[in-house]
């Protein structure tokens, strides 16, 4: 490294620095009162920028790059060039048009504090590719979100805790006109308004002052307008045993209970918002149904277990069938989407989804049922191959074991052939005690053919 | 000596794949069941993502409806989840916000294509009662991707205020730095930002980007982590200096369909409906080269290696499907049944290819391409004013429909106003220049206009000076201006012996003209852009010029796909540098002088 200039040397006038950052570098060598950081060869204004630029770039890096890999060659390592130049990070030599400069740290690696070095194509091709980022900000909207959300969270509590006392009234009170209304005004203090507190409208005869029986503000009654509506008690129970621990024995009664009755609570906007919305939200979620769901289920657990198969080998007829069972299951799927679909009673994004979901797996069925078919092709001419194979079964003799075993044979038939006509001769002479034991002597001698015919099979006459 | 690069490319479909499978991949989380999705889109990321990926991607990653979150229309289904890829402006974080008080699905994760500002955030938490939400990211992706080194911003259009091509359209501004900013965040940038010192608009949108990346406003530009030891370069540029590249008739494949054809800025799609006897699956076909292998093979060649190469596919399908289609046993129907769906695919690519191909053949024949476009290579690839009276001659023949009778088919008026604005170009300030004579004998108030209108667009007076460095020079030859290039310069001129309707003239009569980025680009290599007509802006880097691998070419007006080619080659010729380019819109001639007639109509 080349030591830091300090001091003075010729003056030189301290330039307006241009707006436009670094001063002309298209003139290749530096104008005759310029500077230049002897490091990095960039031209400087002035001393003193030269020292500050010397301290804040370059004096942190008194770590030097080995050298001790340099190979000696005087031949360009890609195009036989001559060449002088070593890349410092692998100490190959390079010629001019395959060698650039890149800054490099004393562990050979690329590194924007670095030092201005040779580096060779080759090194800087090896520089990694890039890494598009992504930003998370999950945790700032939380954060966000829980800030405000604890804002409101006591209010809400308060509302909440009387629509509990609501829900337990329901249980445990014997409903009727007189003690609903006297439960309604118990639960809190109206205030009496002179405009509404959600849209901010002042009351008049014809806008008539209602309270919400949750917050006690004083609200518009118009349904059209939205401030506040009655919901009846039947739906508020479905709504409140959502995120409750209720028997069914208990919630039937109720419902029976609350269906003969018409009684309602009034409940504004802006409590609707506070604590009813959630629980919609999770009694829509309940209340689904799940057909599609269930439709997708199937299909994904079927393509799971056939994707997890190797379809282009059956080893036996077990996995053949199971396989064609995947099969016959998804080909029912899709028949039951079209019926589901045709029932009619589809949302139409249903529809849409359902239609896509029946393309995937009839895609599926094209792609994978031909390498089925093959494999079972396959499978069948390897089972056509056995048969034939037991029909040939038979231990194969040796050219001199089927010579002896002819000979054999020849020999045996002749016997036959004698005795066969002593046995006529006997039967004449009428001497049977002979034609006994010629008779066992006859059968030995048939048993012993058949054995050596079905030992040679068809190669009994070839010779 | 061709060498592969293997250089980590800086290839945008890449950088598009990574951000889809972060929005849409399989969490890496296994103990969730996989389920039916929704994917929410907004007007802006619709197009972005269909030029990215196709229907049947998304429903590999289960993806099974996908709407726009402006549709009111969109059924209720609290069953489902729901992804969201949006762009953080105003009105999609009022109109999602609604969404997310009064919910359509179970529950969201919300992706942003850009910087989502702290207030934004806030009134989205703020209507998230029910938090359902639960997950927002940024990812950058705000701009359209249509080569793997070609973009431009999503709201296209000029850029330049009607009658003055020195302001911006405030919209097209605030969509190109949306657009830069995303682009140069997806790729890991933080660059050093130079300009067309002769350009007002390339100036302010290099402020204003400097702006953005310097004023800590998008703090994600702090934490970019990176190892590079050299920054990348952002260069941005006037389409003003060069009029000329996008008004010559370019001869390679891609270029060629966007010429005559035109590629559609927001689908990459080519509208074949017109032609006759289309199938219904030709009727829009896309040119996205990661889906079309043969696409990807041809786009930069010439016309000429494009007929053989593509001669030679058909011959290749053809015995392929020979062999089957003499169906001389079962065996072999059977396997080509089997294998039908890949033939099928096959001969519907080879089709829309033979269609392009030969509806370019017989429009540059209709149109006499042969003639004017040698008479425009001719003209514009020398800056000396030598050949006047041959060029003078030329340019009467056609403009006068002079010469043999045989010839039916008479040039059009947008051929002869281009030609015409050609000439009014290079001998602008030649002692016997004859436009004025020229237009009097044409008597068109339509010439008087274009003619006017370019020259005070692109004219000597708009244009960069051109001096001894060569960088104001917008006519050039091929190899001329190249001081060591290492030997890429002559490997363009490829012969045109292949031509149908080829006149035996000179083989490389054709490609003589080299657009003014490739200059551009060889001395950004050389480090000898001077820092009079391209300054840096802001804080002063140590780093020796000459050193550069990065590089994001911007042109305000306008890219033409002739100078995607001259990038693509460039990279590929040029081992250690990466560019990719860019624009507020791509052009063709018309385009560009349809574009050029509005925003210069005044006097
Ligand atoms: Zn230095
Ligand atoms: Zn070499
Ligand atoms: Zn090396
Ligand atoms: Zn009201
Ligand atoms: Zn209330």
């Amino acid at each position: 490294m080349k030591p830091r200039i300090l001091g003075k040397s010729k003056p030189v006038p301290d330039t307006p620095s241009p707006s436009v950052s670094t001063p002309s570098s298209t003139i290749p060598s530096p104008p005759p009162q310029s500077i230049q950081c002897p490091i990095c060869n960039i031209p400087m204004s002035s001393l003193i920028k030269l020292n500050n630029h010397i301290d804040s770039q370059h004096l942190n890096q008194r770590q030097s790059i080995p050298r001790n890999h340099y190979i000696k060659s005087n031949k360009c390592h890609k195009c036989n060039n001559s060449s002088i130049t070593n890349c410092c990070i692998c100490g190959l030599t390079f010629c001019s048009n395959h060698i650039n400069r890149g800054k490099v740290n004393s562990l050979l690696e690329f590194d924007k504090n670095g030092i201005w070095c040779d580096c060779c194509i080759d090194c800087i091709n090896k520089l990694p590719n890039i890494i598009s980022p992504i930003n998370n900000l999950t945790d700032e909207f939380k954060e966000l979100r829980n800030k405000r959300l604890i804002n409101e969270s006591l209010k809400n509590l308060l509302l909440d805790r009387r629509l509990d006392k609501v829900f337990n009234w329901m249980l445990n009170n014997v409903i009727n006109e007189e003690s609903f209304i006297n439960f309604e005004k118990s639960l809190v203090n109206w205030n009496n308004q002179g405009n509404c507190q959600c849209c901010l409208n002042t009351f008049t005869w014809l806008n008539r002052r209602h309270h919400c029986r949750i917050c006690g503000e004083s609200v518009c009654g118009d349904l059209q307008k939205g401030c506040s509506m009655i919901v009846p008690l039947g739906m508020l129970f479905e709504l409140l045993i959502v995120d409750k621990d209720i028997s069914i024995q208990e919630r039937d009664r109720i419902r029976n209970l609350l269906k003969k009755d018409k009684f309602g609570l009034r409940i504004c906007k802006e409590c609707k918002r506070r604590v009813l919305n959630k629980k919609v939200f999770l009694l829509d979620k309940q209340q689904f149904d799940d057909e599609m769901v269930k439709f997708f289920n199937i299909w994904k657990l079927i393509s799971k277990k056939l994707e997890s198969e190797d379809l282009s080998f059956i080893k036996d007829d077990l996995e053949n069938k199971l396989y064609v069972n995947y099969f016959n299951k998804l080909d029912k799927l899709i028949k039951d989407i079209d019926l589901f679909i045709n029932k009619g009673n589809c949302k139409n994004d249903e529809i849409r989804i359902l239609t896509n979901l029946k393309n995937v797996i009839i895609k599926f069925i094209k792609i994978n049922l031909p390498i089925l078919r093959k494999s079972q092709n396959v499978k069948l001419e390897k089972e056509r191959q056995k048969l034939q194979n037991i029909i040939n079964d038979r231990p194969k003799l040796s050219k001199r074991e089927l010579r002896e075993k002819r000979d054999k044979l020849i020999v045996l038939n002749e016997q036959k052939f004698l005795v066969t006509e002593m046995y006529e001769t006997f039967k004449k002479q009428r001497r049977f005690d002979d034609l006994k034991t010629l008779d066992i002597n006859l059968e030995d001698i048939e048993k012993e053919i058949n054995q050596l015919n079905l030992e040679l099979g068809d190669e009994t006459f070839t010779i | 000596m061709d060498t592969i690069n293997t250089f980590g490319e800086m290839d945008l479909y890449k950088v598009a794949d990574r951000y889809v499978e972060e929005m849409l991949g399989k969490d890496n989380d296994t103990s969730k069941k996989s389920s039916i999705r929704v994917l929410l889109l907004d007007r802006h990321t619709s197009s972005i993502i269909s030029l990215v990926s196709t229907q049947s991607d998304l429903l590999q990653k289960e993806v099974y409806l996908v709407d726009r979150l402006e549709n009111s229309e969109r059924d209720k289904l609290r069953n489902l989840e729901c992804i969201c890829f949006l762009k953080p402006d105003d009105v999609t974080i009022t109109n999602l916000s609604q969404e997310i008080g009064n919910p359509k699905y179970s529950n969201y994760q919300i992706y942003f294509n850009n910087v989502a500002s702290k207030s934004r955030l806030e009134r989205l938490a703020e209507s998230d009662d029910l938090e359902i939400v639960n997950k927002v990211v940024e990812v950058f992706q705000d701009y359209y991707v249509l080569n793997k080194s070609l973009f431009t911003i999503t709201s296209i259009g000029s850029p330049y205020m009607i009658n003055n091509t020195s302001l911006w359209d405030p919209n097209t501004l605030e969509s190109s730095i949306e657009g830069l900013i995303s682009l140069l965040l997806s790729l890991n940038m933080k660059p050093i930002i130079r300009y067309e010192s002769n350009s007002r608009v390339a100036s302010k949108l290099a402020n204003a980007i400097n702006y953005e990346i310097t004023s800590g406003k998008d703090v994600i530009f702090n934490q970019l982590k990176s190892n590079k030891d050299v920054p990348p370069l952002l260069l941005i540029l006037d389409r003003k200096n060069d009029p000329i590249t996008p008004l010559l008739f370019p001869w390679t494949y891609q270029s060629m369909i966007n010429e005559v054809m035109g590629i559609n800025n927001v689908r990459n799609s080519v509208d074949l409906s017109h032609l006759s006897n289309i199938s219904e699956e030709l009727r829009t076909v896309l040119m996205n080269q990661t889906q079309d292998l043969f696409y990807e093979k041809t786009m930069f060649m010439n016309f000429g290696d494009l007929s053989s190469y593509l001669k030679q596919y058909v011959d290749e399908y053809k015995s392929k499907t020979k062999t089957n289609s003499n169906i001389s046993s079962i065996k072999d129907m059977k396997y080509f049944l089997e294998n039908y769906p890949e033939y099928k695919k096959m001969s519907l690519n080879l089709s829309k290819h033979m269609l392009i191909s030969s509806e370019i053949d017989k429009q540059i024949n209709d149109l006499r391409v042969w003639e004017t476009s040698e008479f425009e290579q001719n003209l514009c690839s020398n800056s000396d004013t030598a050949h006047h009276d041959e060029d003078l001659k030329e340019l009467e023949t056609l403009l006068f429909d002079i010469g043999d009778g045989k010839n039916k088919k008479i040039i059009n008026d947008e051929i002869k106003m281009k030609l015409l604005g050609l000439y009014a170009l290079k001998y602008e300030s030649f002692h016997a220049n004859q436009t004025n004579t020229l237009l009097k004998r044409l008597n068109n108030i339509k010439f008087d206009n274009f003619v006017k209108a370019i020259i005070k667009y692109g004219g000597l007076k708009s244009r960069m000076k051109n001096s001894e460095n060569n960088e104001g020079n917008v006519f050039n030859k091929i190899g001329s201006s190249n001081v060591n290039s290492g030997g890429a310069a002559n490997h363009v001129v490829q012969l045109f012996n292949n031509f149908s309707g080829s006149s035996n003239e000179d083989a490389n009569a054709y490609m003589q003209f080299e657009p003014r980025i490739k200059i551009l680009l060889d001395k950004i290599k050389q480090g000898k852009l001077s820092d009079v007509n391209f300054p840096t802006i802001g804080e002063n880097s140590n780093n020796p010029k000459n050193v550069v691998r990065e590089v994001v070419v911007f042109m305000i007006g306008g890219v033409s796909y002739e100078e995607t080619r001259i990038v693509n080659e460039f990279n590929s010729k040029n081992d250690g540098f990466r560019v990719v380019i860019g624009g507020t819109q791509t052009i063709n001639s018309k385009q560009f002088m349809e574009e050029i007639s509005e925003v210069c109509s005044g006097n």
